[in-house]
């Protein structure tokens, strides 16, 4: 496939300024007024960007909880649209799940000046955070009225972050290791897809 | 009198009926039939005495019963009083209870009577009954003879003093009793009159039914009555000859009844195995063969192993282009996200180019304008600072290129897709067409089992042909009336009549002649001439026109029967012939219609009766009149005392 950086890049920023919240630092505040917490956050929603049938079989597990049928139809929706063939990035499985290294990307973000990562220094974990500039919200809106087709990708952003429900990346991740093809996915191997068991409990529903 | 003898009546039935004498014997024997062939010589009855006790309950001057008359001879004898209910029927009553057993008293007598008795003679034999206890019927019949008493019966309540003297009269007077079938229900009831009834002959009512005996006229009672009494041979013969052909009748139509009872039953079953049959027969005609059944299963089952085959070597086929099309879609999906990875990378490429770096990515050293400037200048990254090499766009046609991937890989998809789906169609059709003819093998090895369980139609149809021929007998033929028995009963009575008709007739013809002599002296002086038949029908030929005795009025019927009944006494005393014992017990003769003059005239022909029949005795009860006290002897009168009453 061909180089995909500065699409990943679209995406991370996306989800980046989508799932940002107010920059509470004062030194960094005026130059970075939002911020995303959590790296591992951001690669479990990525995950779900890039594996449309996981992200389904959430929608569908969370309306089985909830009865929401708002999520049953995005759930449906995935598959109407056959996201789960055109839309997949495949990501491998590392050792505490689907992993995709975000260096580039984020140097890129942070070239331009978009985002700054900070690490938060802390007695037992150590957690990276993304700060981002007003820039980085301006150059999304510019994206989405220049370039249309990244629409799909500040929708799916929307929807994610919707769906985490405001969780933590630890949580998300250990929803998302609940799904058995994903726990079990031999490290180095890429993420299998569950589209058609998914797609099979959306038709035992609609039944 | 016939001259006929038993064996001549004999053989003249058998010749009659064309059947040997010996079956006339046999149904003779069997009917316990033997006729009488000599005449009946009549006995003279005649009442001596009459005496009864008692004690009368309720309001009387005189409550004390103590009756008695004796020295009792023939003649006309009378019981008077001066106003009715005082006891001149009671008398009659009294008569008959004594003779017959069989008490008749109005019911507010009962209780009153402790003794009666009665002491008569038949001809020169003298008798008394009495009634030792009255209520209970209790007492004796004896002949008085030698000086000495005889008992003849004794008997210890009503029904032995009834039994008693019925068995005596019936005997002395040589009477038989009247043995009748009642039809009843469709059955006979056999019916036994014996001398009370026959007693009825020698009472006379003010308002008879009949000529002669009681009103009650069922059953002819009234021709036997008369033939009995009339004497003749043969008569009663045939009467029981006719009495033996209703019988033989009713228990044939009884018979005849049932048999038809069982006939239609057997029918109305008949009718029911025979639909049977033929259902047996329209079910093996409609029903295949086993031969059949066989055959079809198997052109069956090798359409079905032809389907099966088919359906497997489609579902091969299938499986393959299930395969393919999943690859050609997933070679539609990996062109589709080729493209847009192309196409989004593209347009992510040309946002980000243009982006001006900031800092550096490793020091976050900001890039300062001059920096900046200087790298544009020299075409050199302001990141790295390698000088930015103007190569050919390569992705010029590749968006094309990719494009036309994904148009060709959905155009192979489309066609993979048609491909299965007619493959799928096919396997639909054979599995559609394959299960059909498993349906089909269902059927016939269902219909092969029902042929095998069913039970085997043809011996199912012996059975039933069996059964059919059985009831087919009981139900056609209805039994035939038993001809032969009744064809010699038939020509019996038919025989029998003519052994004693033509002499009959000539009693009955001088019985006719006299009775209208004694009517005209009764008062009947319109009467020109009657004729009794046979059958005890009287017609009379009055001045007017003709009429019979029905047509006559209580009084002239009265008269006429008295009439009727004296003549044939008259005529039996003539010829010898005739069984009447000539006692008559006439009961309130004035108290109809009948003018004083015309019961004058009566008591008048009454009394002169005494003249040519001499040993007849008449017993009168009625109101007391001048008519009667001037011809009966007053020592035959009795009169009632000063309280009204006779007793």
């Amino acid at each position: 496939m061909a180089n995909t950086e500065y699409r990943d890049a679209v995406r991370i920023l996306f989800l980046l300024v989508e799932g940002s919240v107010d920059n509470g630092d004062l030194s960094t505040r005026s130059a970075y007024p939002r911020r995303f917490e959590g790296e591992t956050r951001l690669q479990a929603l990525d995950f779900w960007i890039r594996y449309p049938d996981y992200l389904a079989d959430e929608l569908v597990a969370q309306y089985e909880e909830t009865g929401d049928l708002s999520l049953l139809d995005a759930a449906r929706a995935i598959f109407d649209d056959n996201e789960p063939s055109e839309r997949s990035i495949p990501m491998l499985r590392r050792y505490f799940g689907a992993y995709e290294p975000l260096d580039t990307v984020l140097t890129m973000l942070g070239v331009a000046g978009l985002t700054k990562a900070i690490t938060i220094e802390h007695p037992t974990a150590s957690p990276q955070h993304f700060l981002l500039s007003e820039a980085a919200f301006d150059l999304r809106d510019r994206i989405l009225r220049e370039h249309p087709v990244f629409g799909w990708y500040a929708a799916r952003a929307k929807l994610v972050l919707r769906v985490s429900r405001g969780m933590g990346g630890g949580p998300l991740k250990k929803r998302q290791h609940e799904r058995k093809e994903y726990h079990d996915a031999r490290v180095d191997d890429l993420i299998p897809t569950i589209a058609e068991a998914v797609r099979a409990k959306l038709e035992k529903l609609r039944a | 009198m016939s001259a006929l003898s038993r064996d001549q009546w004999v053989a003249e039935i058998a010749r009659k009926t064309g059947k040997p004498a010996s079956d006339v014997e046999a149904l003779l024997k069997r009917l316990g039939i033997e006729p009488k062939l000599t005449h009946a010589i009549p006995k003279r009855l005649k009442l001596r005495s009459l005496a009864f006790t008692g004690e009368k309950t309720g309001d009387y001057e005189t409550k004390i019963i103590d009756f008695a008359r004796s020295g009792l001879e023939p003649g006309m004898h009378a019981f008077v009083s001066d106003a009715n209910l005082k006891g001149k029927t009671s008398l009659l009553t009294m008569i008959r209870w004594a003779l017959t057993g069989t008490r008749s008293l109005p019911p507010d007598m009962s209780g009153w009577f402790r003794t009666l008795k009665l002491g008569f003679s038949l001809d020169n034999d003298e008798y008394e009954v009495r009634l030792l206890d009255a209520e209970l019927g209790s007492g004796l019949l004896v002949k008085q003879m030698r000086g000495r008493e005889f008992v003849v019966a004794e008997f210890a309540d009503t029904a032995g003093f009834v039994a008693a003297m019925d068995s005596f009269f019936l005997s002395e007077l040589g009477l038989e009793p009247l043995e009748v079938i009642a039809e009843r229900d469709g059955k006979g009831v056999d019916q036994r009159h014996g001398w009370n009834w026959l007693f009825g002959v020698m009472w006379i009512s003010p308002d008879p039914k009949a000529v002669f005996g009681g009103d009650d006229t069922s059953h002819g009672k009234a021709t036997r009555a008369m033939q009995m009494y009339l004497g003749l041979p043969w008569i009663t013969t045939r009467a029981k000859l006719m009495e033996a052909q209703k019988r033989a009748r009713i228990d044939t139509e009884q018979e005849a009844r049932q048999a038809k009872q069982v006939s239609d039953a057997a029918r109305t079953r008949l009718n029911e195995l025979q639909k049977k049959r033929e259902a047996i027969v329209a079910e093996a005609d409609g029903r295949p063969s086993a031969g059949k059944l066989r055959a079809d299963m198997a052109v069956a089952t090798a359409e079905y192993a032809s389907y099966a085959d088919k359906l497997r070597r489609n579902v091969s086929v299938v499986e393959e282009l299930e395969a393919e099309h999943r690859h050609a879609e997933a070679a539609v999906a990996a062109a589709t996200r080729e493209l847009n990875a192309f196409r989004e990378n593209l347009a992510a490429g040309y946002v980000f180019r243009r982006l001006n770096p900031i800092s550096c990515p490793s020091c976050d050293e900001v890039y300062t304008a001059e920096v900046r400037e200087t790298r544009h200048g020299n075409h050199d990254c302001v990141v790295c600072g390698r000088t930015e090499r103007l190569e050919p766009d390569s992705t010029a046609g590749v968006e094309e290129r990719l494009v036309a991937d994904v148009t060709s890989a959905k155009e192979g998809a489309g066609k993979l897709q048609k491909r299965l789906a007619e493959a799928r169609r096919k396997s639909t059709g054979f599995e559609a067409t394959r299960d059909a003819q498993a349906r089909v093998l269902e059927q016939l090895e269902k219909q092969l089992d029902e042929l095998r369980s069913a039970p085997d139609g043809r011996l199912e149809l012996v059975k039933l042909d069996a059964q059919i021929e059985e009831l087919t007998l009981m139900a056609g033929t209805e039994r035939q009336a038993e001809t032969t028995e009744a064809d010699l009963l038939e020509a019996a009575i038919k025989a029998t009549k003519t052994m004693y008709e033509e002499e009959q007739d000539t009693v009955l013809s001088k019985v006719s002649e006299l009775a209208v002599t004694y009517a005209q002296a009764f008062g009947l002086t319109d009467l020109r001439g009657m004729r009794l038949k046979g059958n005890t029908h009287m017609e009379l030929h009055m001045r007017g026109g003709k009429k019979n005795f029905g047509d006559s009025t209580p009084g002239e019927r009265m008269r006429l029967k008295l009439a009727a009944t004296l003549a044939m006494i008259q005529v039996a005393e003539q010829t010898g012939i005739g069984r009447h014992p000539g006692v008559l017990l006439i009961d309130s003769v004035g108290n109809n219609e009948v003018v004083k003059q015309d019961v004058a005239k009566m008591v008048v022909g009454l009394s002169s009766l005494s003249d040519s029949l001499p040993t007849v005795q008449i017993f009168v009860a009625g109101v007391k009149s001048d008519a009667i006290l001037d011809h009966v002897p007053c020592g035959n009168v009795v009169e009632n005392r000063e309280d009204g009453y006779l007793w």
